[in-house]
């Protein structure tokens, strides 16, 4: 019989983790990204991010590096705001020279970015998306969703001092989270409410800093419950079967394999190469 | 040095009793040690919930203990008994603290209220502070005239005892989260969110102390008021000429962040506690 996983049934989530500094980080999983079993995550979590709007209000970092996907192609590598759509999008660049223009006429604003320069268009204009991208000058872009609504449960986390780290890959697969935004002055996790300080303390990441982690794979770190049988470990190079799922994982080995060039699927226990040849 | 190790989660609170033969340490382990100086045999008295702050009142027969649910303690020292309780706050105690003179009992917590009770029978005095900001820490002037409330605002209000005002010292742009009166009662010393201390002397700002590189979370004096100690998020405990502002030490002992540190009464040993669970005792000499 096959295992069955609860919270795999509806896992776009957030759930929350401490590093070893104290930093405290909320990890979006936008459904396929790995949860780890003893964190506080689920309907629980999005609990605890209603109560953290007293806390102090700090600047936010939008964070380039973090957004970029470790070893494979994304919406932010292959520069989503290339295509002008209708929407909000962040640029990253290294000087607001070629869009000074937009921000003085109001249709851009400056954002902090941890490097460079970041901008926040509330439409890319086509002929301007053309030219940062023709010329080099844009080093990312991406739509761009961020609002605060403490009723709709999209209380601004980062601004409130935690690290903020969203899943990259698309849904066919467990990938690495990014940082995509950090506090300028993180808060520390003794500075919460004691039942609070202790439900984010489950999920301890008692080897990294968030501050110095730009991507994390919580599969190489902890045990998890994830959509799929199989991850991609934080390079973006290499796929794996998630511990405790390798009769999933060898079902659906065939198709991972043909995945593309720059991707080593590590065969399943047992895997005979020549089992399917006459 | 000293390393007092029995605490199975992060220590957060430490004391010295006024005799300074006895350290006293809450943990969230929901534990209290009270640890026999200089040897360290430790005494523990149980609680329901991490003990989130610890004073000695200034006879010294007596710890009062403040609790992640808001429970405050009493418990005599000499039989290690529990006395009495009171639910002193919704959402647990952050600090306490207890008048010089005279044993009233000031007490601050997650439900944003600063509570006065008194000293015999702990019943409600009177709420100091009744909503935002919430307090983080409060220190009583040696004389027990002033008590000092920061906030995580930023702000620092200076409570009057005899006209029970209430009045603001500074305004801070970073959250505050420790507090210390140098033993004169000249001189203020407040941790801030980002590391520094900033000195305040009769309203007048110093420069600020620059090291520590995340939230400072306890300050002590020496008795002579010439130095300072401050532990922080950072890791490290450091060692302060409080004279001429410069960082004398800087003491990397804990694997994790230090949470509390405090100088025995008669100056020559201090201790630092941290969420490594353990406690480190050192000589002043060695600063």
């Amino acid at each position: 019989m096959q295992a069955d996983y609860p919270a795999a049934h509806s896992m776009d989530t957030c759930f929350f983790a401490i590093d070893r500094d104290g930093h405290v980080a909320c990890f979006d999983t936008g459904e396929a990204g790995a949860v780890p079993v003893q964190a506080l995550s689920g309907d629980s979590a999005y609990s605890v991010r209603q109560q953290l709007a007293p806390l102090p209000r700090v600047a936010v970092m939008h964070d380039r590096q973090g957004r970029v996907t470790p070893g494979q192609p994304s919406e932010f590598n292959e520069h989503g705001g290339r295509m002008a759509l209708p929407y909000p999008t962040l640029v990253f660049l290294a000087s607001l020279d070629p869009v000074r223009e937009e921000i003085d006429a109001g249709r851009a604003v400056e954002v902090v970015a941890s490097e460079g320069v970041a901008v926040l268009f509330r439409q890319m204009p086509e002929a301007l998306a053309a030219q940062l991208h023709d010329s080099g000058a844009c080093l990312g872009c991406c739509l761009y969703f961020q609002s605060e609504d403490p009723s709709e449960g999209s209380l601004d986390l980062t601004a409130r001092g935690f690290f903020s780290y969203s899943h990259l890959t698309e849904n066919w697969i467990s990938g690495a989270y990014g940082r995509v935004r950090r506090p300028a002055q993180p808060i520390h996790v003794d500075q919460l409410p004691p039942r609070i300080r202790e439900a984010v303390k489950a999920m301890r990441f008692d080897s990294l800093s968030f501050a110095e982690t730009p991507h994390i794979q919580p599969i190489e770190h902890t045990d998890c419950v994830s959509w799929e049988s199989a991850y991609m470990d934080v390079t973006g190079t290499h796929i794996r079967p998630i511990p405790g799922r390798e009769e999933e994982y060898a079902d659906a080995y065939d198709e991972l394999a043909e995945i593309g060039e720059n991707i080593e699927v590590e065969p399943p226990p047992g895997h005979n190469p020549n089992s399917g040849e006459e | 040095m000293l390393i007092l190790p029995g605490h199975t989660d992060a220590v957060r609170c430490l004391s010295y009793s006024p005799d300074g033969r006895r350290l006293a340490s809450g943990s969230e382990d929901k534990t209290v040690r009270l640890w026999d100086l200089p040897g360290g045999e430790a005494t523990v008295l149980k609680h329901e919930s991490s003990v989130e702050a610890l004073a000695f009142a200034p006879e010294g027969d007596k710890l009062t203990t403040g609790t992640a649910v808001g429970e405050v303690w009493s418990w005599t020292v000499p039989r290690r008994r529990r006395l009495y309780h009171i639910q002193a706050h919704d959402g647990g105690v952050r600090c306490l603290a207890h008048s010089p003179g005279d044993e009233t009992l000031i007490t601050a917590g997650w439900d944003q209220t600063v509570k006065m009770w008194h000293p015999g029978t702990w019943h409600q005095l009177s709420v100091l502070q009744k909503s935002s900001p919430s307090c983080t820490a409060l220190a009583f002037a040696p004389d027990g005239k002033t008590l000092a409330i920061s906030n995580e605002d930023g702000s620092l209000r200076l409570w009057d005892r005899a006209s029970a005002t209430l009045a603001p010292l500074l305004t801070g742009q970073l959250p505050l989260f420790a507090l210390a009166w140098s033993p004169n009662g000249r001189l203020l010393a407040a941790g801030q969110a980002d590391g520094s201390i900033l000195l305040s002397e009769a309203s007048r700002s110093q420069a600020p102390l620059r090291g520590h590189t995340w939230t400072v979370y306890s300050l002590a004096f020496t008795p002579d008021g010439r130095t300072l100690i401050s532990g922080s998020a950072d890791g490290t405990v450091r060692v302060w000429d409080v004279a001429s502002g410069q960082e004398k030490r800087c003491f990397r002992w804990h694997a994790r962040w230090v949470t509390c540190v405090a100088i025995a009464p008669d100056g020559m040993t201090a201790a630092a506690g941290s969420a490594d669970h353990t406690i480190v005792v050192w000589d002043m000499d060695d600063n």
